[in-house]
């Protein structure tokens, strides 16, 4: 194991262990003590004190921490030394924040975990981001109805090359992660206890070919069992990493509504299937619906919205080249398709740089002609 | 009895279909019950013109000779048709009966309709007919067929009639005349075009339209219904340099053989316009008839198909073997006949069946299906002949407000210049090689095309990952090489290939 993992693994250990808050957390980072989370490590305890008890300004909660952090350091070094040990063991790895196929969409929000285990194909990380996600959630016991449209929304979207993000829970979550994989996509688990515990136990196949074909990822260490109080949190990062949201059922206090809410405050699309009002199973949905939420009609609703963002990703990252007529070119695409005559309009080059721009990007298959308009693509 | 027999020969020539049968006519005259045969495969038109032989003769003041005659045209074997033949006939006939000395050894050409009263008319072809007439000793030909003269610099005598031919021979004052300057005949005054400018603002349109008058690539243009691409067409042909004096007499050949001079608008590059119900004959002309199609008619000019994806799809998949050859070959009675068909081709269209699908989304109503059946019209190896794929769009009155018109005014002056260059420069690289276009150049040359082995990579690449057909690579480096010759240089570059590539078939 090379001495990234193991210091991701250790970082886990300590923010598990040492029972500091994540406003603490925060506030180091903001007052320049630590500049990653690998300054969060036991190696590194005893500085890290130091530094926290020699500087004035902190509040008290830092000082407290500092406490904290002297009372459980031999603690967090045991844990540390076994989930390194479970992680070898199981074929866990970690993806951290510094990693390039760390999720692009947690960069965007706070309060996303900087390191997750994960257990199967990191390659699908990658997919989420070339090609976007869809989280599908819903009850553990369905109607027929939900289930079957379960099936038929998660095989259209994942066959069209989008993964299927939800947290192998009985009924929806088995059901979506099971059609993805059926219909040869790809697909994410998110589970409420560590990568390598299968729960519910029921679901040990999916988990089996999720291992095989999908990714199986995870907050917790290796090896911790289920807190029943970890699953809104666990909602939040299957919100967190898709790009839209589908609610198949949800009652009326359900964690499915957690994951709508949390969807909706990361500025996420949330669709919900429309579904029986006489079921008291499905009015949490019927609800979200009279909130606002869009109705889930068709998988093209999903697709085209996963297009436009994955494409609004593409262009984000390359703001970095101003002045650049291949840089302009793709900032004027991304507003919305221009032809090769538009383009010439509202760009100053002369016509063969814009020709050469576009053949160039065409061949990095960035952008392709639609409607005889230049679009930007969503492949990478 | 034989001694009886009195044979005298006269020199003519017959066009079949583009193709000049020098011929000759044996006219004979033998005592007996007066008859008036003619033979040799002839069809009712010169069957008829016993008649107006007669008849022209007693009025031009001769006799019609007692007797049998018979007026055989041969080569014998081959069908023949048209009144080009009522003069040497009548020539012949008297000469075989005395009433005109005969001249031993003189090898006389003579063509012409004759009117009843003895008058000389024209008839169609006789631009191909009266070439290679240098050899015999008198030639008389209608004074009706100057231009035709001048355009197969005919060296001979026009007449008005029977009588002042009759008139030359007898007296012995013929004198030849030498028709040339066939160009001096064409008129400057030509039609007045639509100046480029209007095509501002369509700058992919506008360059391909360059490119395909520089180079000679046939191209298609797709766009929604009104934003002029009917008038393209005609934009081509005014920014080509003028016919060349060959070109134009060759032109002049085609459509004076099928009656059809008046049609062509002198000096200037024909352009024939093609519309979906337009028949296979017409368009490629008749095999029956021997009659060229619209295709021999835009010989040197323009082919402009509007609407081409509501042709008949084997209508336009017969224009591949002419687009490719240049010409299009037929056989009849077991033999070959060419007409020639270097045309440019330039395609119009609509995207889809409404139209709209170049437009703001939504304004197009064409389900993917419909829309796919639609541009399946135009088969694959059809599109694969065209260089210069290109779509047009309507611009919105605001957007042509904010495209100054000032300076513009006369861009088709400065373009044509640049075109007349691109072509010099094709002219000297082509030379002799049966080429004169890149357009027509079908294998892409890397020195002949002066680009080096990066540009050759790059094109490769592109073919590669942008093009479906093998085609493809050729495609960009004609392309390619046309709009350097229209920068002025000599060497190709990577910019070239790339915006070639812009033009690269989509559909």
């Amino acid at each position: 194991m090379d001495d990234k993992t193991v210091q991701d693994i250790e970082y886990c250990a300590l923010r598990f262990h040492s029972g500091i808050p994540s406003a603490v957390i925060r506030e180091l980072y903001d007052k320049n003590i630590v500049s990653s989370h690998r300054d969060l490590v036991p190696g590194n305890i005893k500085e890290l004190i130091e530094k926290i008890e020699s500087d004035e300004g902190l509040s008290k909660g830092v000082k407290e921490a500092a406490g904290k952090l002297k009372r459980t350091a031999e603690m967090i070094r045991e844990n540390a030394s076994e989930y390194i040990k479970a992680a070898e063991e199981k074929g866990i790895f970690t993806v951290s924040e510094d990693d390039p196929d760390y999720p692009y969409l947690w960069k965007v929000i706070s309060g996303m975990p900087k390191v997750v285990f994960g257990l199967g194909k990191r390659e699908v990380l990658l997919s989420c981001h070339t090609r976007g996600a869809a989280a599908i959630v819903g009850s553990r016991s369905p109607g027929s109805y939900s289930l079957y449209a379960t099936g038929q929304f998660a095989s259209d979207i994942a066959s069209l090359g989008s993964v299927i993000v939800s947290g192998m829970a009985l009924g929806i979550d088995h059901k979506a992660h099971e059609s993805a994989l059926d219909a040869g996509g790809e697909s994410i688990a998110f589970m409420p206890c560590g990568a390598d515990v299968i729960y519910p136990y029921q679901n040990y196949d999916t988990y089996e070919r999720l291992k095989q074909n999908g990714l199986i990822l995870s907050e917790m260490p290796p090896g911790k069992k289920v807190i029943k109080q970890y699953f809104p949190s666990r909602n939040r990062l299957i919100a967190g990493l898709s790009d839209v949201c589908l609610i198949m059922e949800a009652g009326l206090y359900s964690g499915t509504l957690h994951t709508a809410s949390f969807a909706a405050n990361q500025g996420k699309d949330v669709f919900v299937l429309p579904n029986n009002i006489y079921a008291e199973n499905c009015l949490g949905g019927l609800m979200l619906l009279k909130d606002g939420a869009e109705v889930l009609i068709r998988p093209e609703q999903v697709t085209e919205r996963i297009k436009e963002n994955v494409s609004y990703r593409y262009s984000v990252r390359e703001k970095d080249k101003a002045a650049d007529p291949i840089y302009e070119v793709s900032e004027l695409l991304n507003t919305r398709p221009m032809s090769l005559d538009d383009l010439c309009r509202r760009l100053s080059y002369p016509y063969e740089v814009i020709t050469t721009v576009l053949t160039q990007l065409e061949l990095e298959q960035k952008i392709e002609q639609s409607r005889g308009k230049y679009i930007l693509t969503i492949r990478p | 009895m034989s001694s009886r027999i009195k044979v005298v020969r006269i020199y003519s020539c017959f066009a079949d279909g583009l193709a000049r049968v020098p011929t000759e006519l044996e006219i004979s005259l033998s005592p007996g019950l007066p008859s008036f045969d003619v033979i040799g495969l002839i069809d009712s038109t010169i069957r008829e013109s016993r008649g107006r032989i007669r008849s022209a003769l007693i009025s031009s003041g001769f006799n019609m000779p007692k007797g049998h005659i018979t007026v055989s045209i041969s080569p014998s074997y081959l069908h023949k048709g048209g009144t080009a033949f009522d003069l040497p006939a009548a020539l012949g006939i008297l000469l075989v009966s005395g009433q005109l000395p005969v001249h031993e050894g003189i090898r006389i050409y003579a063509e012409g309709e004759l009117t009843l009263t003895g008058e000389l008319r024209g008839t169609p072809g006789a631009s191909l007919r009266l070439k290679d007439t240098r050899d015999y000793d008198m030639a008389f030909a209608p004074s009706e067929e100057t231009t035709a003269a001048s355009c197969a610099m005919f060296k001979g005598m026009l007449a008005g009639s029977l009588r002042e031919v009759a008139d030359t021979i007898r007296c012995g004052n013929y004198l030849s005349a030498e028709y040339k300057d066939f160009s001096e005949t064409s008129s400057d005054e030509a039609e007045p075009w639509q100046d480029i400018s209007c095509l501002k603002g369509q700058n992919k349109a506008l360059k391909a339209v360059l490119i395909a008058a520089a180079g000679w690539h046939n191209i298609l243009l797709l766009g929604s219904p009104g934003c002029g691409k009917t008038m393209i067409g005609k934009m081509i042909r005014g920014l080509m340099p003028p016919l060349g004096v060959k070109e134009a007499a060759d032109l002049y050949t085609v459509y004076e053989a099928m009656g059809a001079s008046d049609d062509l608008p002198s000096g200037i590059r024909p352009y024939r316009y093609i519309h979906p119900g337009i028949s296979r004959t017409e368009l490629i002309g008749s095999v029956g008839s021997l009659r060229p199609g619209e295709i021999s008619l835009a010989d040197h000019g323009i082919l402009f198909a509007d609407e081409i994806c509501e042709f008949k799809s084997e209508i336009i998949d017969s224009l591949r073997i002419p687009m490719e050859e240049k010409k299009i070959a037929f056989t009849k009675d077991g033999r070959r006949y060419v007409f020639p068909s270097s045309f440019l081709f330039v395609g119009a269209g609509n995207p889809c069946r409404c139209g709209m699908f170049y437009e703001g989304s939504g304004r197009c109503r064409c389900t993917p299906a419909v829309r796919e059946r639609y541009m399946n019209k135009l088969s694959g190896p059809f599109k694969d002949r065209i260089d210069l794929f290109t779509e047009m769009r309507c611009i919105s009155a605001e957007e042509l407000r904010n495209i100054s018109t000032d300076k513009t005014r006369h861009l088709s002056e400065d373009y044509k210049e640049k075109i007349n260059s691109a072509w010099q420069m094709q002219a000297e690289r082509f030379n002799g090689s049966g080429i004169d276009f890149n357009g027509n150049c079908n294998n892409a040359d890397a020195e002949l095309f002066r680009a080096d082995k990066g540009v050759i990579e790059f094109a490769a690449e592109v073919a590669d990952s942008l093009t479906s057909s093998p085609r493809g690579y050729c495609k960009l480096l004609r392309v390619g090489r046309t709009i350097a010759d229209l920068d002025g240089r000599a060497d190709m570059r990577k910019s070239d290939i790339s915006e070639a590539s812009v033009y690269r078939r989509r559909i």
